[in-house]
């Protein structure tokens, strides 16, 4: 009976945390409203972010482990 | 009293394990979500189909270089030689692609989710017989791989990715700045500047701007920025629809080929 309680208990507590880690929607709690303070690096900033790096590379991963 | 709890324990059990099996979820990695944000681009697509094509190559001549040195010490490698010849099959199914197709995006994450698993299996299947492999062999093999990662041998592809991303850069400086700022545009085409550099200039022109300017720039950008975000995001949501059932489909269809060829 107590090891039937005691299981019961753990597979909540596991749903429970598992739940927890699923709440991970980025909140926005700095009110600015995504402006940032130095307008400068913040427009430099999202036009980095469409510039691509010639030498990227897409990683598919190893053929073997040496 | 005891039956009774065991009884409901196992029930409970079981919902458990069945609600877990239908609340999985297919899972795009991080860095496909990422790749995939160019891809609204006109060049974005191409750029990145291109460079899925290279990766697999680079790994095909890795998974050759893998099979001769097991064929050396009369390893059978006719298992790894079949998973091999899969990857080349997708590496046809990438160059047949149409980068201007609706479909672009899902094919590229279909098709690198294809390619890596792949390599996973020619991965697991080649260390199951490392051992089998003497400290010579491993260093030599070590040097074909840094051979290959110095992309020696993909010259071609490697020209065409780079005189594209520089396009693509060029483009993107000129949907800021118009006609203006000439000179970074052809630093940029010229791949004189690399990315930090590009941040870098692109920071002291707006530095000199009003700051009314300056507003419009950040707005517009980020409002683009916010919508190809979007744009990815939704595709990626109807990517993962039926997600494993046209994998399913696709490995299905390779195998068939390679059994119907052999």
């Amino acid at each position: 009976m107590k090891i039937a309680t005691i299981l019961l208990l753990i597979i909540l507590s596991t749903f429970f945390i598992a739940g927890c880690a699923q709440t991970d929607d980025y909140v926005d709690d700095t009110g600015d409203n995504g402006v940032p303070g130095d307008l400068d690096e913040g427009a430099s900033d999202e036009v980095g972010e469409n510039i691509l790096e010639e030498d990227e590379e897409l990683d598919l991963g190893d053929m073997i482990d040496i | 009293m005891k039956r009774i709890t065991s009884l409901a324990l196992v029930v409970f059990l079981v919902i458990s394990a069945v609600s877990f099996v239908l609340a999985e979820e297919t899972t795009i990695d991080e860095a496909t979500q990422k790749e995939v944000k160019v891809m609204d681009y006109p060049l974005g697509a191409e750029i990145r189909l291109l460079q899925l094509e290279k990766s697999i190559s680079k790994n095909i001549a890795k998974g050759e270089a893998v099979i001769e040195a097991f064929e050396t010490i009369g390893e059978d490698t006719s298992e790894l030689q079949f998973i091999l010849n899969e990857l080349k099959t997708i590496k046809e199914e990438v160059q047949a692609l149409d980068s201007e197709s609706e479909t672009a995006v899902q094919d590229f994450v279909d098709l690198k989710k294809d390619a890596r698993d792949t390599i996973k299996n020619f991965r697991d299947t080649a260390n199951e017989i490392k051992s089998s492999l003497d400290d010579e062999t491993l260093q030599a093999l070590r040097e074909s791989f840094r051979e290959i990662n110095e992309d020696k041998e993909f010259t071609e592809i490697k020209e065409r990715i780079r005189n594209k991303i520089r396009q693509h850069n060029t483009e993107r400086i000129r949907a800021i700045f118009g006609e203006n700022a000439e000179q970074l545009k052809e630093q940029v085409q010229n791949g004189e500047l690399n990315k930090e550099q590009i941040r870098k200039r692109v920071r002291e022109i707006i530095s000199q701007m009003t700051q009314e300017e300056k507003q419009g720039i950040f707005n517009e950008v980020r409002e683009k920025n916010l919508i190809n975000e979007n744009t990815a995001k939704n595709i990626l949501e109807k990517v993962k629809e039926n997600f494993n059932e046209r994998m399913t489909e696709r490995n299905t269809n390779r195998r068939e080929n390679q059994k119907g060829d052999s």
